[in-house]
């Protein structure tokens, strides 16, 4: 029996060690970009730079660079050094990229005209409107981009739907927060707010996406898992765009008002902690499960 | 400690895989409808306004600020737009059975060129009310300024266009203002307000 | 204790409103500043602008009206400008900007004050009534309560427009007292106020409008303050051949405010009264001023000098200097040079002023409760830069025993022999009285008394005196023909030298204690004078009449003879006006009308040297002036800075609406009752609400900006104690 597990080894166990690990990665960049952008927010608030107003874009330009970077560094270089990498990781930050670019912006911003009507409603409005727009356009592209750059042909492990969905949160967010420095013009440290901001929206969106795509595809689960995970996405969307807003809003008196930064940043650090959280005990679960089913099988 | 399991890539979806993706498509495609709807909700919401006195009714957009003291019967105004702030107001102006609807018309320009900043006539066009009734349209365009003497006023452009109709023995006027920059889109608003205007 | 000294720093890097505190020194500058104008008198060449003067001025309410010199905005000679430019302070660290072009509302050249109104904008756009922003002004004070040594601040524009408005502060050193008015006629301060602040403001310590910064300017040819600024004659050269703007030396003398109270009530309620049935104005005189009969009177009584003394004993705390003057004109510009000792005294003289009086008569200047220090005081008088004679009074030694007559009045003898009249005017008779007093007279001593009807000696008496040595005594005239009506005069003479001198008018017929100079007088309404004099008399009057006439009769008033007409409104004067008169000596219909008076209770006193001989009152509507809710400034202002969280820069064209105390923002349905004021953001993000907030009331306010989220906002109040605040409101992108 045992000579007969030698050479048949657990496929599991094999594919485990070809596959370049996703959560801790994912983990350590969000640890690292959180503090270097925290660093900067906390720069704006108390020391109150201020900065020549070209020097201030090419910071906030070079802020909304890290995450692309790290990225690059953290999770796409080490793809070349395993047995099995995932191939089409900057293939599907482009296309994110691209489609933000080419459909999601254009269709949030001058079809839905969200600017002129979504701010000025109440917050339970704010969080349905964001959610039926910028939360339907982000999630229906993102998932459209996997759907049909990866799905199912590049599934290959669970990992491989959170990896690629992190791959288009950061294409995705990427080209957003270009937009937003370009749009804008925000001061540094408000920049790294708003580029926060894009980067918890669009993983949070990604992820519960990915959750859907792995209980759909590798559990074969309930038609209706699928739609409901990019219906979380889209809320996580709406939820956290009309909230970060009102967060970071002061309210008025007659000793007049202030941005609240730090309110909202730490609303964005609670909304990637929660979504990583319940995305990943959500998958645990789901590959805990598989492997149990796995194991009475083989065994 | 990281794990994870794989499995060898499907090539075919099994039927669930494949309702799951054609239910998702159609729940995006149904909330983007309901995106639109909502959209179309919050920025066509409208208030009424009544003028028993004067005969009139009318919707106009909500949160428009509504303002009833001054040379007019009406006047609402869009005040959360940054820039000139768009407006509707409705007056109206005693006639003779001489008067034409040029005359009430010129008498609106020679009065607004003492007031407004480069006041200039554009055109006149004949209008159809919602009615089908017969109306006639002044088009002009003014510069904007807040007069404050103390506060660095931003100039805007202003485009504006009257509506005139004579009826009953006096000269309803509709007048819209808007920033040059969404004049044409901010038109439909006013094609709205006439349809909805009772008088 | 690190805990501690954290949360005090995040506070204060959190916190950044700024509310200025009342009562600092400048709080009040700055409002003071605020409500300081300068003004271009420009006349239009060619289509273009040429300065002709300049002056500061002062808003005086909150629907532009200005105080500033007349001399400076009245077309004359020297401004003959048609054109009145307002530039306001934007930046009070700056140059005054050009804003709007004003017309004068109603003006006194004697006074040297003009009121002005905004009318137009710059470019001469009529301004709409009520569409004119809310601007700040300045509190009128009580110019009577100044005393010698209170703090002055005096306002202003320190050169020709090149830099921002400047306050000068200095004491009251001095009061100078003269005919023109109730109270002092000037107010002298040494503090330093450069010419071109002349029409400007002199304020109290508590910030309030007290007087006006005045000089003349000089002459075109005083290059010294007169400047060449642009190349009027299009030469390409500027030089002497161009327009000179006079800037007028440093000025010493403010107008005290209190003489300019019934121009200001009569503009702030456009009150436009006009005298119908006067003749054309009298062609201004061709020979040169003149002054004569120089002498020192150590106190007035009525315009006449009690005594006429040559030296006055230490401590003198009160002397004047009289004069006759003749050929005057609105535009002579008078000066009084006082030197003691040989070195000029600038306390007791009076720069180049314009002169405030008639064509001709008796002049005094002087001073009360002012010590005179002792020493040989040398007046010297100059019209128009021109010495027109001198006088000389020691001050000092003992008090004066010499012989003297004072304190004359006239009247006419009852028929127990009594001097019964009030003292100036006396009717038409045959005899004329009056009673003097005298001191340290001895029996024995010659001296005579001259009369004058005119000009003219009518009659002389030279005697050896013989009622003791003090007393009062009675003279009388009986000029061949009777008393006709005009001036007169009495010089009564002690031993050769002019001891006492007064004049008196002959009007009217006899009617118990006053003569009867004017009769009928009644109101009316009609569409023109002619309608009025046949129209019926009235008391009472609707509101939104068109026109309210005054008419009355006259009687035996001979031309020269100073009247005056008064005209109040809800007992308070807005027209004062007191001139010769120059019609026929007795008619009847005299009309005086008031263009669109408001409702009020309104008042018309005829006066003759300066009594009161007939009044009559009406009232049209509800007989109250409609209550100015802008009249006072009492209340926070506003202001601050909306601007884009994200950018960190001011946001243009933001509306921010204060809602009015009555409703909540969760109440406000963007109806325009429910709102208090409204306010639109500069292209700096700036924004100033033009309406004062009630102290301690709670308002509430909205901002809702497309692509922001808004703000909503209740329980905004500000306490008495917070007359300025300055907010930062920050707009984040929803």
């Amino acid at each position: 029996m045992l000579s007969e597990t030698r050479l048949q080894p657990d496929p599991l166990r094999e594919d485990t060690y070809s596959f370049l690990p996703v959560w801790r990665r994912l983990g350590l960049q969000l640890v690292i970009l959180s503090a270097a952008l925290l660093l900067i927010v906390l720069l704006g608030v108390f020391l109150q730079p201020r900065l020549d107003a070209q020097l201030g874009r090419l910071l906030s330009l070079t802020t909304a660079a890290m995450p692309v970077v790290l990225w690059l560094y953290a999770s796409v270089l080490p793809e070349y050094r395993v047995a099995r990498p995932r191939r089409r990781l900057i293939g599907v930050a482009a296309v994110s990229a691209l489609t933000a670019s080419a459909i999601g912006l254009p269709l949030v911003q001058e079809f839905f005209r969200v600017q002129e009507w979504l701010p000025l409603q109440s917050v339970f409005a704010r969080i349905l409107g964001y959610t039926l727009t910028a939360g339907a356009v982000d999630a229906g592209l993102k998932f459209a981009v996997l759907r049909y750059l990866i799905y199912p042909q590049s599934l290959r492990v669970r990992g491989d739907a959170i990896a690629y969905a992190f791959a288009g949160a950061v294409g995705y967010s990427g080209f957003m927060n270009i937009a937003l420095i370009w749009q804008l013009e925000p001061t540094w440290d408000t920049a790294a707010i708003y580029l926060l901001a894009n980067l918890t929206i669009q993983l949070a969106s990604s992820l519960f996406i990915a959750l859907g795509i792995v209980e759909s595809y590798f559990s074969d689960a309930y038609p209706l898992v699928l739609p409901i995970n990019v219906l979380a996405a889209a809320l996580s969307t709406g939820l956290i765009t009309a909230l970060v807003g009102g967060f970071m809003s002061g309210p008025l008196s007659t000793a007049g008002n202030t941005d609240r930064p730090l309110f909202a940043f730490a609303l964005l650090l609670a909304a990637i902690i929660l979504t990583l959280a319940a995305v990943y005990f959500l998958y645990s679960n789901s590959e805990r499960r598989e492997r149990e089913a796995y194991s009475s099988q083989w065994n | 400690m990281e794990f994870e399991t794989g499995r060898s890539p499907a090539i075919q979806l099994t039927p669930r895989q494949r309702w799951a993706i054609a239910i998702t498509y159609g729940l995006i495609v149904l909330g983007l409808a309901l995106g639109v709807n909502l959209r179309d909700g919050s920025l066509n919401l409208a208030s009424d306004y009544r003028n028993l006195e004067a005969g009139i009714s009318a919707k106009y957009p909500a949160r428009w600020l509504l303002e009833e003291s001054g040379p007019f019967i009406f006047r609402v105004r869009d005040m959360a737009y940054r820039g000139f702030n768009t407006l509707i107001e409705v007056s109206a102006a005693p006639v003779g059975s001489d008067t034409t609807e040029r005359n009430l018309l010129d008498q609106l320009t020679l009065q607004r060129s003492q007031v407004l900043i480069d006041y200039s006539v554009l055109g006149y066009e004949d209008y159809r009310l919602a009615d089908g009734s017969a109306a006639i349209s002044m088009s002009y365009s003014f510069v904007s300024r807040d007069s404050n003497p103390f506060l660095e006023g931003v100039s805007s452009i202003v485009y504006g266009l009257d509506i005139l109709t004579i009826r009953r023995g006096q000269a309803l006027i509709v007048a819209f203002r808007a920033d040059a920059a969404i004049y044409l889109r901010e038109l439909d608003t006013l094609r709205w307000f006439v349809q909805n205007l009772e008088f | 204790m690190k805990n501690l000294r954290l949360s005090a720093l995040l506070l204060i890097l959190f916190v950044s409103v700024t509310v200025w505190p009342q009562g600092a020194v400048t709080l009040d500058a700055d409002r003071i500043k605020r409500a300081t104008v300068f003004i271009y008198q420009a006349r239009s060449v060619n289509n273009d602008l040429v300065i002709k003067c300049v002056s500061s001025g002062t808003l005086i309410s909150a629907d532009g009206l200005i105080i500033t010199n007349a001399h400076s905005v009245l077309p004359s000679q020297q401004c003959d400008g048609d054109q009145l430019i307002i530039s306001l302070n934007v930046d009070l660290s700056e140059p005054p900007i050009p804003k709007y072009r004003a017309r004068i509302s109603s003006a006194d050249d004697g006074l040297d004050i003009a009121i002005l109104r905004i009318t137009r904008e710059l470019d001469g756009r009529l301004i709409a009534s009520g569409e004119l922003p809310i601007l700040p002004f300045a509190d009128i004070g009580n110019s009577d309560v100044v005393a010698i040594d209170h703090n002055l601040i005096a306002a202003g524009f320190p050169d020709l427009g090149n830099q921002a408005a400047a306050i000068t502060r200095g004491t009251v050193t001095a009061f100078i007292s003269e005919p023109s008015g109730p109270g002092p006629a000037w107010f002298k301060t040494r503090a330093e106020i450069p010419g071109t602040m002349s029409g400007g403001g002199a304020y109290n310590s508590a910030g309030q409008l007290i007087g006006i910064p005045t000089n003349a300017p000089a002459g075109r040819s005083a290059a010294a303050s007169c400047r060449y600024i642009a190349d009027t004659n299009r030469d390409g050269l500027v030089n002497s051949s161009d327009n000179c703007v006079p800037t007028g030396d440093f000025v010493s003398t403010i107008r005290p405010i209190n003489h300019a109270r019934s121009l200001i009530r009569g503009a702030r309620n456009n009150l436009s009264a006009q005298i119908i049935s006067a003749p054309a104005e009298m062609p201004p005189p061709l020979n040169p001023p003149r002054a004569s009969r120089l002498f020192f009177a150590p106190s007035v009584s009525d315009g006449s000098p009690s005594t006429v003394v040559g030296s006055m004993p230490s401590n003198t705390k009160s002397l004047f200097f009289f004069f006759d003057y003749d050929n005057m004109t609105a535009e002579t510009v008078y000066e009084l040079r006082v030197s003691r000792d040989g070195i000029p005294d600038p306390t007791f003289s009076l720069p180049p002023v314009r002169w405030s009086g008639r064509e001709n008569g008796l002049w005094y200047i002087g001073s009360r409760e002012q010590a005179w220090a002792n020493g040989a005081y040398e007046f010297t008088l100059l019209f128009n830069g021109t010495s027109v004679g001198s006088r000389r009074i020691i001050v000092g030694g003992g008090a004066d025993n010499s012989s003297q007559f004072s304190d004359i009045v006239f009247g006419t003898l009852d028929q127990s022999g009594s001097l019964v009249g009030n003292g100036s005017i006396l009717p038409l008779g045959d005899i004329a009285s009056a009673r003097f007093l005298f001191a340290n007279m001895r029996n024995g001593l010659p001296w005579s008394a001259i009369w004058y009807f005119g000009a003219v000696e009518v009659a002389r008496s030279a005697d050896l005196w013989s009622d003791g040595s003090h007393g009062a005594k009675v003279i009388r005239v009986a000029p061949n023909g009777g008393l006709l009506p005009g001036s007169y005069r009495l010089e009564l003479y002690v031993d050769g030298a002019l001891s006492a001198t007064s004049d008196f008018f002959v009007s009217g017929t006899p009617a118990g204690p006053l003569p009867e100079i004017f009769t009928r007088l009644r109101h009316t309404t009609a569409d023109t004078p002619a309608a009025a004099r046949n129209a019926p008399a009235l008391s009472s009057f609707p509101t939104s009449i068109p026109t309210l006439y005054a008419l009355f009769d006259w009687h035996q008033l001979a031309a020269g003879t100073p009247w005056t007409l008064r005209w109040l409104v809800d007992d308070q004067v807005f027209f004062d006006s007191t001139n010769p008169w120059h019609t026929i000596e007795s008619g009847a219909d005299f009309t005086v009308s008031l263009a669109n008076p408001p409702d009020g209770s309104y008042k018309l006193q005829l006066l003759v040297n300066r009594l009161k001989l007939i009044e009559q009152e009406v009232t049209i509507g509800i007989g109250q002036l409609p209550i100015d809710r802008l009249a006072r400034f009492e209340g926070t202002i506003l202001s601050g800075r909306v601007f884009d969280a994200a950018a960190g820069i001011g946001m243009p064209s933001i509306t921010i609406v204060l809602i009015s105390a009555d409703f909540t923002a969760s109440e406000f349905e963007w109806r325009e009752d429910q709102i208090f004021a409204l306010a639109t953001t500069d292209r700096n993000g700036n924004f100033q609400f033009a309406r004062p907030l009630a102290f301690d009331t709670f308002y509430s306010v909205v901002i809702e900006a497309d692509g922001f989220i808004p703000h909503a906002a209740d329980e905004f109040w500000f306490s008495a104690d917070q007359p300025y605040a300055d907010i930062e409101i920050a707009m984040v992108r929803g």
